[in-house]
């Protein structure tokens, strides 16, 4: 029983960080609907898993390609940061959602249909209890620097900009550069959540980077709420704890569409969800 | 009633601000909107000055105003900010790349030119302090590295002190906001008036711009005490002869007893006409200009 906490707290912290990245980063500072944020996480599991795989990297050199997965993770997020220089709203979601097809095709085609399997963890991150500890140092080390990011002059400059561009150009905000900045900066915290993603569940599972899966990441981002340093941790929770829930629920019954059937009722839930959830009742 | 070419007017004449010259001409699409013709002299407004751009609705007032701010490129030839042999100037040109955006440049320009909208720009998410605050710039924040300094260093501050800005800078805020009758305790400005949303951002203007404000129609929807207000910010304003504000203004009555120039737009013609005289002198010469603009 302790084992299913712990492996439950790491998915919620893993997903926590996540979430510091979509609803706190994206949604909540730049206000861009980064439904395929999902991308990111994706890319960074990928990636990383790809280095012990197919390059033959091990010990202590997987914590420098750590390193180099979030930062290539971050350079490739600025593709859809500079996508959103010129779309808005709904037009930017389009796009965002198909990089997340664009990444799952790939993760497809090089790692198979099953994903990578068998994935190793580097030394000293082989328990369970250790990956917990990093990645809850990590979500709090992120989550103080967005906490004092909020009381800087910064989260004026992007609630600025989130009101109207031209507004913030007109007082001599670069609109172009901390927008691409913000997406870089998100897109490397969602390839560290998907680093460690990886790290712990020593795979690269494609349903777990599906469109229906970043779909409902975003739509728990927004019911989570996008303004308090909390939220995400509340997101993660109802994540991870309903997926969890339906899975061993509809195990026994649908065996391999276990996790089909999941997401059409995580899915359904979250249309009742929103729809009788007003919005002053969503956490600022 | 002197009325004078450019160069305009004033004695003591300060610094060029701006200046648009002959041959400035934007077209939307193939419609071609306004032209200062090649015959016609230099524009230039200098500090000091402050100067209205005055014509019928329609007829590319507040385009100008976007041109000049940076919003928009000329079609043909130039506006210049600066002395044109200043280094430090910007030069709008209509061969500037269409991806060039150098509205931000030009609102940094030489310490701050602040621009305010036809309709007031409010967020809900900024208090009023903030939207003050926000207007003025500072330059380590253009910096990457301060996205990762600032938090470090807002953790050794007190929860007190709001978004960084010197005590100078907080005691001129509340002076502002205080001679505007803004309550800067209301936490949600979009409960404010239009009036007071309009007032916000000319306080937010003022506050930020260190060189020039550029103001669309500063005195819509204003009461005659506010707008005396106003007029008296803007003459604090230009009073030290090295800053310089630009205004669209439709109501002539509001013009003659505190401008100094007005940029006249008719049949897609720019013109500049100088105002120095006694007010009623002014007011003759802008009905005279009114009636024979407009009938």
């Amino acid at each position: 029983m302790p084992d299913l906490y712990l492996s439950l707290g790491i998915k919620v912290i893993i997903y926590g960080l996540y979430f510091l990245s979509l609803s706190t980063l994206l949604l909540g500072k730049a206000g861009y609907w980064a439904v395929g944020n999902l991308a990111n996480f994706a890319l960074g599991a990928f990636i990383y898993a790809c280095g012990p795989l197919l390059l033959g990297i091990s010990g202590g050199l997987l914590y420098l390609w750590i390193a180099f997965t979030v930062v290539a993770v971050t350079i490739l997020a600025l593709i859809p940061g500079f996508a959103a220089l010129r779309l808005q709203g709904d037009f930017f979601a389009y796009v965002s959602i198909c990089c997340v097809e664009v990444v799952r095709v790939l993760v497809e085609k090089v790692a198979g249909p099953s994903g990578f399997s068998h994935v190793p963890r580097p030394p000293g991150l082989e328990s369970e209890l250790a990956i917990i500890l990093i990645s809850a140092f990590l979500f709090i080390i992120v989550a103080v620097w967005i906490d004092m990011f909020c009381r800087t002059r910064l989260e004026l400059m992007f609630a600025t900009t989130r009101t109207s561009k031209t507004w913030a150009a007109s007082m001599g905000i670069r609109v172009r550069r901390i927008e691409v900045s913000m997406f870089g900066i998100a897109g490397g915290l969602a390839g560290l959540s998907g680093v460690l993603f990886a790290i712990y569940s020593t795979g690269t599972d494609p349903v777990r980077f599906s469109l229906m899966e970043a779909v409902i990441l975003f739509a728990l981002a927004y019911l989570g709420g996008i303004k308090s340093i909390w939220a995400p941790l509340l997101s993660a929770g109802l994540y991870v704890i309903t997926t969890y829930a339906l899975e061993s629920a509809f195990r026994g019954s649908l065996q391999i569409y276990a996790p089909y059937a999941t997401s059409l009722f995580f899915g359904l839930i979250l249309i009742l969800a929103m729809a009788f959830t007003s919005e002053k009742s969503v956490a600022k | 009633m002197a009325v004078h070419t450019n160069p305009p007017v004033n004695e003591n004449q300060g610094p060029q601000i701006i200046t648009l010259y002959p041959g400035l001409s934007f077209s939307f699409g193939k419609t071609p909107l306004f032209e200062l013709p090649l015959s016609s002299e230099k524009i230039v407004i200098r500090g000091g000055d402050i100067c209205a751009v005055f014509g019928p609705n329609g007829c590319g007032k507040t385009t100008l105003l976007n041109l000049l701010s940076g919003f928009l490129r000329p079609t043909t030839g130039q506006v210049c900010f600066g002395p044109s042999d200043d280094a430090h100037g910007i030069v709008i040109k209509s061969s500037a790349p269409r991806w060039l955006n150098p509205a931000a440049k030009i609102a940094q320009w030489d310490g701050g030119v602040r621009r305010t909208f036809q309709v007031p720009v409010i967020s809900p998410d900024i208090s009023i302090t903030g939207h003050i605050s926000v207007a003025r710039r500072m330059k380590r924040e253009e910096t990457f590295t301060s996205w990762y300094i600032a938090p470090i260093r807002r953790l050794f501050q007190s929860k007190n002190q709001k978004y960084e800005i010197d005590d100078t800078s907080c005691e001129e805020s509340e002076q502002l906001l205080k001679a505007f009758n803004l309550n800067k305790s209301i936490s949600n400005p979009n409960t404010l008036s239009y009036g007071q949303k309009r007032l916000l951002n000319i306080a937010q203007a003022i506050f930020g711009g260190k060189r020039l404000l550029m103001l669309d129609e500063p005195f819509a929807n204003l009461s005659t005490s506010a707008i005396a207000i106003v007029k008296q910010m803007f003459r604090d304003f230009v009073a030290s002869k090295d800053r310089a504000v630009v205004l669209v203004e439709h109501r002539a009555k509001n013009l003659p007893d505190f401008t100094n120039g007005l940029i006249t737009m008719r049949d897609g013609l720019l013109r500049f006409e100088a105002l120095k005289g006694t007010k009623e002198e002014e007011e003759r010469f802008i009905s005279k200009l009114i009636s024979s603009y407009f009938g």
